[in-house]
């Protein structure tokens, strides 16, 4: 978010002209160069006058009828540098109906949009309501302006801007506080807790933050608290990375003050911060002060943190402690957009991916189709379980497949069918995070006036109010939203007919050595329940098991939903649903051609002698059998998805991140994969992964990297009752109880290493009591045993403190529990 | 009623149902039209903003012909009514248009000083259209009347044809 970035790119208005239809009054601040007709008539869409107000959502640059030309530049020197003409802007709509006797034949309808490059466009929601007020009020060019100006002089500059593996994080926790470092002028003024720690008298700021009883600290110091100090100078609001260096004093505080049983695990050498890559010295920062805090450490038993509070402070808060903001949630970026003397609260998510439009519902999406009547021909892109395909199942393998599909909502508010195609974007990208390539061809809100045109548009995804749709035959799944109908249309074998590999067994080429298993939900029933498995590649074929992973999913998914968890959680399952779609076509496409460009090749581990074993890789199962079957009942979709502009850009995704990835070299997901399914994993190969893993996890992004693979991961595995973030570390954490000493010397060593970085302390954090003890006494035997974590210079460690619990421990140790 | 309207129109139509365009100038009635057959109400509208469809059809029909089109004139509004006549017949020259019946609407019959049918057949320059079924019939939204004689008129002549 560049301070050059330009908010609000256009703002316009129509209105609907009793004589001449829809009509697009102003533009500004200047034409957008693209058909004023269509724009007013998507602005006012039909039936607008039913309602008196209605939020829709359109696109433009899309394709070549909405591509704007505007004659000047966008005043984005930095957009303009990089040539982004083709630049999805995201438009948000009001049109409003006002009933006045006055007028002629007794109402007035007009509506004004905001065109934005953000996809977080619902943040604008309040000022363009005032605006529109205005515009009703006085109706002039200045009212567009002044929402332009308003709009252009918001402040995003200060906002933390987090990778993707940062923002996956955020998503997969619920703690208002994941981050917080990231926020380096806005932590302190936050109430009592943070203050509390900042604080650090042994009074009542240890109630506060005592409710993080028993963290698990190991601080790792090191001897350049002159880097530390001079960082936080310098750490004032800069954009830059480097400002994270107050910050990250701060956190590593934050952590400090888990603090009523902290156990301190000083390792004087700090050559862990010397291996660092120089990029992220930053992080490091928080280091510095700790090294002054290690008198204050020796001098004193642990059970009183707070002194140790005392000397950690001083050097870290120079610069930052000031300017303080409230930050009640990091998820968001709290600002405010000053329109006409109110100032207007504006909660920018932090977490979101340019595919993730607006503020769209998967549970409502679900909830309004998963009791859908289907109609229309068996195909086996959409039918993946046959005539039980699940209608949540069907929409979705229809979207992955590259399908037309039309969310029809006859007499419903425009801004409804908007929102069902948002959130249909949303469940077949994974939320953005998966899969790319759905934004560009949605139009949430769609009607006839250029019709022609978006349904030229291969595998539109399209939101209609007009039923006339209906009966047009260029779809090939309509979705009504009143009707709780999905039609399959009667043409989907002639436009989509069936063509290239089709899975069966046969041709499957034979592969041993790679430890095939289940990991998916409905993998564990036996083989004697797919009779007639060689014969179903074919057409309608399809065998319908009531039970198949896909029915168990979307009803484990169903019953989440009534038991009131939220739409993060959601979010998360089907992220990981969308994932395990492309790790099963990676295997489907090594089981079928041989190799695979969309994900690791599957390996088994190798033990060779001395250093030349190998560490497996690729999508496993527990089983050969349930494996095969499983990437047997995906085949046809995956050849349906193969087929698509989705998958290209996967591959290349894929490509990229092999190469940028902060961990490199080794499929991480497939080894914790092994540590949290397989049952006798050979010690040689436990031992290898933590090694690995050791060597692999040092800078920040590689341990940010970790948290996120393993967060990801581990959503698969949860229950529906327990929050995905919460099995953490756990698959490593039994690293620590294994009956080899170097594997558990290398785990509390892995674990040293995530400490060092406040996420990884969040983390930590959430392991249960058993597990944190483990590695607390592990950590103290290896120290006292003169074997640091990195060196074996450390001193002694400092006995965990008794506890103290109090209420206000309960909630986190609960989370912590999970 | 309703119930009744719509089992009347179901014997009126038959089995077969017919794709309709109700077409005309702002105010000339057509909304009002719509939800009296749909709901026996009449209702108080304000300007449609695009389209309303209420009955939509699919069977035996491609989508791209219309069976008839409904073309409806407030025939108290003279002043407009050579404006609406240029529409007609724009409308008309559409290619979508080539086969459909034509019905008028004289709509408003119930207002002081209405056009009668036989005026606005003439005024719409309907007598030098000979290679098209049309016909015009009085009708009084609000209240229904001719609503009904109208619709049979089509349904009547959709039949001859097929």
């Amino acid at each position: 978010m560049g301070v050059n970035t330009q908010h609000c790119s256009f703002v316009l208005l129509a209105e609907f002209d009793i004589d001449r239809g829809a009509q697009l009054t102003y533009q500004f601040p200047q034409p957008l160069g693209t058909d004023e007709g269509l724009l007013a008539n998507l602005m006012l869409p039909d039936g607008a006058e039913k309602h008196l107000e209605d939020w829709t959502i359109f696109f433009l640059n899309q394709t070549s009828f909405n591509k704007i030309a505007p004659v000047l530049a966008l005043e984005t020197p930095e957009r303009a540098g990089k040539e982004n003409k083709s630049e999805l802007l995201y438009v948000l709509n009001l049109v409003r109906t006002k009933h006045d006797k006055t007028v002629r034949r007794g109402a007035v309808v007009k509506a004004m949009a905001i065109c934005t490059p953000h996809p977080f466009i619902q943040i604008f929601k309040p000022v363009l309501l005032l605006a529109l007020d205005d515009y009703f009020s006085s109706p002039s060019q200045d009212c567009l302006a002044r929402l332009f100006d308003a709009i252009n002089s918001m402040d995003l500059s200060a906002a933390p801007i987090l990778t993707r593996a940062e923002k996956l994080i955020m998503r997969h926790s619920e703690r208002k506080d994941v981050f917080i470092e990231k926020f380096t002028a806005k932590r302190a003024s936050e109430p009592s807790q943070h203050r509390g720690r900042v604080n650090h008298r042994p009074t009542a700021s240890v109630g506060s933050h005592s409710s993080f009883d028993e963290g698990v600290i190991i601080r790792t110091k090191d001897s350049m608290d002159g880097r530390g100090r001079a960082s936080s100078d310098t750490s004032v609001r800069t954009a830059s990375v480097s400002r994270q260096n107050g910050s990250e004093h701060s956190s590593s505080e934050t952590s400090f003050s888990l603090g009523g049983s902290a156990v301190w695990v000083g390792d004087e050498g700090g050559s862990l911060e010397h291996s660092a890559a120089p990029g992220v010295s930053s992080s490091y920062g928080s280091h510095g002060g700790s090294a002054t805090a290690r008198s204050g450490r020796k001098s004193t038993d642990a059970s009183s943190n707070s002194s140790h509070g005392q000397h950690t402070r001083p050097p870290l808060n120079t610069g930052t402690s000031e300017p303080r903001l409230v930050t009640k949630d990091t998820h968001y970026y709290h600002t405010t957009i000053n329109y006409k003397g109110h100032q207007l609260p504006i909660k920018m998510p932090l977490f979101t991916f340019p595919q993730e439009v607006g503020d769209y519902s998967l549970i409502q999406l679900i909830q309004t189709f998963s009791t859908a009547t289907i109609s229309g021909p068996l195909h086996p892109h959409l039918n993946s379980n046959g005539s039980l395909t699940h209608p949540i199942t069907l929409l979705f393998n229809a979207l992955v497949t590259g399908k037309r599909i039309i969310f029809l909502g006859h007499n419903r508010p425009a801004g409804e069918v908007s929102s069902y195609v948002l959130s249909a974007c949303a469940l077949g990208s994974g939320c953005g995070i998966i899969l790319r390539g759905f934004i560009e061809r949605a139009f949430p809100y769609a009607n006839l006036t250029n019709r022609d045109e978006w349904e030229s548009v291969p595998a539109y995804i399209a939101g209609v109010t007009n039923p006339i749709f209906e009966s047009s035959g260029s779809w090939d799944l309509l979705c009504d939203v009143g009707g709780g109908r999905m039609i399959v249309s009667r043409d989907m074998h002639s436009s989509h007919p069936l063509s290239g590999v089709q899975a069966g067994p046969p041709s499957m080429i034979t592969r041993t050595g790679t430890l095939k298993a289940e990991s998916s939900i409905g993998s564990e029933d036996d083989l004697g329940r797919t009779p007639g498995r060689e014969n179903q590649a074919q057409k309608s074929d399809i065998v319908a098991k009531a039970d198949s992973a896909d029915n168990v999913f979307i009803e484990d998914i169903i019953t989440a939903i009534n038991f009131h968890f939220g739409e993060s959680l959601v979010r998360a399952r089907f992220v990981e649903y969308v994932w395990r779609f492309v790790r099963l076509a990676s295997r489907y496409e090594e089981d079928i051609l041989g190799t695979t460009t969309i994900g690791f090749p599957g390996i088994s581990f190798n033990e060779g002698p001395g250093d030349t074993s190998q560490l497996g890789s690729g999508t496993v199962f527990l089983d050969d059998a349930a494996g095969s079957r499983e990437v047997l009942a995906n085949a046809s979709r995956i050849e349906g998805w193969r087929r698509t502009a989705m998958y290209p850009m996967f591959q290349e995704d894929f490509k990229r991140s092999l190469a940028t990835s902060a961990i490199r070299g080794f499929d991480i997901n497939h080894q914790l994969w092994r540590l949290r399914n397989v049952k006798h994993m050979p010690d040689a190969e436990v031992e290898l992964i933590m090694r690995t893993m050791v060597n692999s996890v040092q800078t920040y992004n590689q341990v940010v990297e970790v948290r996120f693979s393993i967060a990801c991961y581990l959503t698969s595995t949860l229950l529906a009752l327990t929050p995905p973030h919460n099995g953490g570390l756990l698959p490593l954490s039994f690293g620590l109880f294994h009956q080899q000493e170097v594997t558990r010397d290398l785990t509390v060593d892995l674990f040293t290493q995530l400490r060092m970085f406040p996420v990884g302390v969040q983390f930590l954090q959430a392991l249960n009591h058993f597990q944190r003890y483990a590695y607390v006494r592990q950590a103290r035997a290896r120290e006292s045993r003169g074997v640091g974590p990195r060196d074996t210079s450390g001193p002694g460690l400092l006995a965990p403190p008794t506890f103290s619990r109090t209420p206000t421990h309960r909630s986190e140790l609960n989370s912590g529990a999970g | 009623m309703g119930a009744n309207l719509s089992k009347a129109l179901g014997r009126l139509f038959g089995n077969k149902e017919m794709r309709l365009l109700m077409l005309g100038l702002d105010a000339a009635g057509k909304t009002t039209i719509l939800y009296k057959l749909k709901l026996n109400q009449s209702v108080t509208t304000i300007p449609t903003v695009g389209f309303n469809v209420e009955t939509v059809t699919y069977k035996n029909v491609k989508f791209n012909v219309w069976d008839g089109l409904v073309f409806v004139v407030d025939s108290q509004d003279r002043e407009r009514i050579d404006e609406a006549k240029q529409e007609l017949h724009r409308i008309l020259s559409d290619r979508e248009m080539k086969d459909c019946l034509l019905l008028v609407f004289a709509n408003k019959q119930d207002l002081p000083g209405a056009m009668s049918p036989a005026e606005v057949t003439e005024k719409l320059g309907l007598h030098r259209m000979r290679d098209r079924s049309w016909y015009v019939h009085p009708s009084c939204a609000t209240t229904g009347e001719g609503l009904f004689e109208g619709l049979q008129w089509l349904s009547q002549n959709v039949k001859k044809r097929t």
